[in-house]
């Protein structure tokens, strides 16, 4: 994040845009994948 | 992993918050011309991003015990594989030319080997990690990839004679400054496209996520992943 910026291609607001995109994703599925684990398998993932 | 959560999601607003005012003295600040270490990361991302695909891709088809599996649902999990690591091998062709050939071989060979060690009891179960590895690969590109060409912005390196294009990140331009640019990537600044490449690495702790012992350990290997995208 901090090169594409050194290069004058993004702004700070792109990089944390871009970046926060891609964890917004993370969070959902971490979330669904632990809920299903958690189902799944209850005794193994307390 | 909820404290991480929350911490990475208020540093994310008051970055934020920073960029909404100073952007455009942040980047004056940091810009170097033709930087090697920036474009070496440029290059970087990309690869690290094929890579997460290929060990999801991996993770979807390499932990099947063939024979007790119906053959359609190998079938298409064999064919989306192939698609998606030649799709990867492709990437790494584009941002590293020749180099990226050797390297989807060997990665791809290091990851069907790792694959086909573990556990059998957990494969199932690393078949999830790899599925939650792709879906946040592919669902973060896609709505980053459709806000840019609507978005407009143009980057800090294509104003350098005339800053009076520049334009906050809430604003909205589509071609309006097409013209004022060399090309239509110019206008591609807002978001960050290798930014949520390099994100998209914070996925592969589904793999700890999935395998009961390594559990306890999942916010250390999810902090790991956070060098990837500061870079």
């Amino acid at each position: 994040m901090v090169s594409r910026m050194m290069q004058g291609a993004h702004f700070l607001s792109d990089v944390t845009v871009g970046f926060g995109t891609a964890y917004i994703f993370f969070w959902i599925f971490h979330t669904s994948l632990n809920k299903a684990l958690k189902q799944k398998y209850p005794l193994e993932y307390l | 992993m909820k404290k991480l959560f929350s911490l990475t999601s208020i540093g994310l607003v008051i970055s934020l918050a920073v960029g909404t005012f100073y952007d455009l003295n942040i980047n004056s600040f940091l810009f170097i011309k033709d930087n090697q270490v920036s474009y070496f990361f440029e290059h970087l991302a990309p690869v690290i991003f094929a890579t997460v695909v290929m060990v999801g891709a991996g993770l979807i088809f390499w932990t099947f015990s063939f024979k007790q599996e119906k053959t359609i649902k190998v079938v298409f999990c064999g064919i989306l594989y192939v698609l998606l690591t030649l799709l990867s091998c492709v990437m790494t062709l584009v941002y590293i030319n020749w180099w990226g050939i050797p390297y989807s071989i060997i990665v791809s060979g290091v990851i069907i080997y790792l694959i086909r060690r573990l556990p059998a009891e957990l494969q199932k179960r690393y078949r999830w990690a790899g599925i939650g590895i792709l879906l946040t690969a592919f669902c973060s590109m896609a709505v980053v990839e459709s806000i840019k060409p609507i978005w407009g912005r143009v980057r800090f390196r294509s104003m350098q004679e005339n800053f009076a294009l520049f334009t906050s990140w809430y604003q909205i331009n589509g071609d309006k400054y097409l013209s004022a640019v060399p090309l239509k990537e110019e206008i591609k600044s807002f978001p960050s496209g290798h930014s949520q490449w390099a994100g998209t690495t914070l996925s592969l702790s589904f793999l700890a996520s999935v395998n009961p012992k390594l559990k306890d350990k999942e916010p250390i290997f999810t902090e790991l992943q956070y060098f990837v995208p500061s870079f």
